[in-house]
């Protein structure tokens, strides 16, 4: 129901501290050498990212990004963080295919996803999102790249461009994409991680890209509505989908089994939540204790966490 | 009565937005060639003309997270007398009213809390949106009429242009539902005329700065300017807002009850729609 600025907070304090220590981890060559991606199943490649902060060392590279190659052309799944990361998923999507690339999905708002985009604009490359993505991507974009300005290197912001979609899914109708032989749905979500979640399946091999829907080993982030996210999720587990690909962590793993661990946080930060509102205690200390015991279950905790907290609180509080 | 009134901190408000702030504009030009110290100084300057600004925690005290969860939602807890919070209703250093003010926002001047002279208000709690790095302060001005100033800093990213939500959802109540929330008095202290409670109201709060997703227009800034809180007819506090207050205005705040067992709420927006609750704060859930 509330949707706020992610991230940047974290970034701005952890960019303040590495940019200056520590060195991109990506050397010249690396720099431009292809995306490292798997054949998760014929066609469905998937990139999967280190699960970090993002920030200067990480050199753009946290979301999981991927693409599915149809007869006829390729629909690319996020872009990541950078132009320079857009660029290298470039390369290994010509590595394995000269179709040519006819869609670029974008799962939802957040930079790491969609920094990428310019290096995909192209004749012919449509880009398609939720409906809500246009709006999302001119509110909150302009800060995304200021924040970027200041955490990142210069490399790493340079060509950045907000590229938004034109062809856009609604929550009423999946929009369904032809590859040539493969066909590919497309879902909008109701408000959960964001307010403009998409999902992508391939229904010739049942592999689901779940973008930031799905996390595992970085900790959930809660950008849009906890509430929405744990009323969604039976309907989200219903896909008949044999593998997925999270926004973050492990990708190609089973399903609906990769939803468990996200489910067991949003339960115990929202059963804790409502103890503290319901106890009196202020929203200061459930941003401090709220969803604690499940910290040495997950990465990132501490600096994501008091966020969904301190959201859920405002959230909870109306309940 | 000393220093101005709401009216008047919602003009200097708009007045110092527009002079230099460059009327609306994202990223204030001021931030790039004025230090935090110097934009303060210009701040106070306008806002508390040839007057002195004392620090004394005993007085007013800001509490403020060093770096906000979330910028749309960043709680910022204002103490008043709370080393003394028996100090007679009456004594020169009793606080009546604070300012608070959050630097480098596009309109700094936040909220202005006036304070019942029966209803011993040491604390109130809100949420507020943060644009950028800054500053905070609260400016308290007691009985005697001297001017008090805590100062706090807030890192943070982008607040004031975070959607508004209910755009897409019809899940919450609607707009203007007010709610009061009684704290459980054993969570308070053990004064048992001591009460806390909290005032929320159901509001976009839109600050001006938000696209409409159909039309791709800004929406016009539409919030909470006032809200007042009393038990019986005795003022518990008055605030007159502005953009910076987070969507969902929340106030959490102590009394000292004055029996009457019953709080009015009433309320007021930029769009002229008034709002309105009368009872006793529900018990927590």
């Amino acid at each position: 129901m509330t949707k706020r600025l992610t991230l940047l907070t974290a970034l701005t304090l952890l960019g303040a501290t590495l940019i200056g220590g520590l060195r991109p981890a990506y050397g010249e060559n690396a720099a431009s050498a292809p995306l490292p991606v798997h054949e998760i199943a014929p066609g469905v490649y998937a990139h999967q990212a280190p699960v970090t902060a993002m920030n200067a060392a990480s050199g753009g590279d946290i979301a999981n990004l991927g693409f599915i190659v149809g007869d006829d052309a390729v629909a690319v799944i996020d872009t990541g963080g950078a132009l320079v990361i857009g660029e290298r998923l470039k390369k290994a999507i010509e590595a394995v295919t000269h179709k040519p690339v006819r869609y670029v999905i974008n799962t939802h708002e957040h930079p790491d996803h969609i920094f990428g985009n310019a290096a995909f604009v192209a004749p012919g490359v449509t880009f398609v999102g939720h409906k809500n993505l246009p709006r999302a991507m001119a509110e909150r974009g302009p800060a995304y790249l200021a924040t970027w300005r200041r955490v990142m290197t210069p490399n790493l912001v340079d060509g950045i461009k907000l590229v938004p979609p034109t062809l856009l899914v609604g929550t009423d109708k999946d929009v369904r994409l032809d590859l040539g032989h493969r066909v590919i749905d497309l879902h909008a979500w109701p408000p959960m991680h964001t307010d403009c979640d998409v999902t992508i399946f391939d229904e010739k091999t049942a592999t689901l890209f779940t973008g930031d829907l799905v996390f595992l080993q970085h900790v959930p982030v809660i950008d849009a509505s906890v509430l929405g996210w744990m009323k969604a999720m039976p309907a989200l587990a219903k896909i008949p989908a044999k593998r997925v690909v999270p926004g973050h962590g492990t990708i190609d793993v089973d399903w609906p089994q990769a939803l468990a661990a996200e489910k067991t946080y949003f339960t115990k930060l929202t059963q804790d939540l409502r103890g503290f509102i319901a106890r009196g205690a202020d929203i200061n200390q459930a941003a401090k204790e709220a969803g604690q015991s499940e910290a040495s279950k997950w990465q990132l905790f501490g600096i994501y966490n008091p966020r969904n907290a301190t959201a859920g609180y405002a959230e909870l509080e109306w309940q | 009565m000393r220093g101005w009134q709401g009216l008047a901190a919602l003009a200097a408000m708009f007045a110092l937005s527009c002079v230099t702030l460059n009327c609306g504009a994202m990223t204030p030009a001021r931030a790039a060639n004025a230090s935090p110290d110097e934009t303060w100084k210009g701040l106070a300057d306008a806002l508390f003309p040839h007057q002195t600004l004392t620090e004394d925690g005993t007085i007013i005290k800001l509490g403020t997270p060093l770096a906000a969860e979330d910028a749309a939602l960043v709680p910022v807890t204002l103490h008043m007398n709370y080393t003394d919070p028996d100090l007679p209703l009456n004594d020169p250093h009793r606080v009546k009213k604070v300012t608070l003010v959050i630097d480098q926002n596009p309109a700094p001047v936040a909220a202005v809390f006036e304070l019942g002279s029966k209803a011993g208000v040491t604390k109130i709690e809100t949420r507020v949106r943060v644009n950028q790095n800054t500053k905070v302060h609260a400016v308290a001005e007691t009985m005697d009429g001297k001017l008090y100033v805590s100062e706090s800093f807030v890192a943070a990213a982008g607040g004031c242009s975070a959607p508004g939500g209910g755009t897409d959802t019809a899940d919450g109540p609607p707009l203007g539902t007010i709610r009061l929330r009684a704290i459980k008095p054993e969570y308070v202290n053990s004064d048992a005329r001591r009460k806390e409670a909290v005032v929320m109201i159901k509001h976009p709060n839109n600050t001006g700065m938000q696209m409409d997703q159909e039309t791709h227009l800004y929406i016009p800034a539409r919030y909470i300017e006032s809200l007042r809180v009393t038990q019986g007819d005795n003022l518990i506090f008055a605030v007159t807002g502005g953009i910076s207050i987070s969507e969902d205005p929340n106030f959490r705040f102590d009394y000292v009850s004055n029996g009457s067992g019953e709080m009015k709420v009433s309320a007021a927006d930029t769009k002229g729609t008034k709002f309105a609750k009368n009872g006793a704060a529900e018990p927590a859930m």
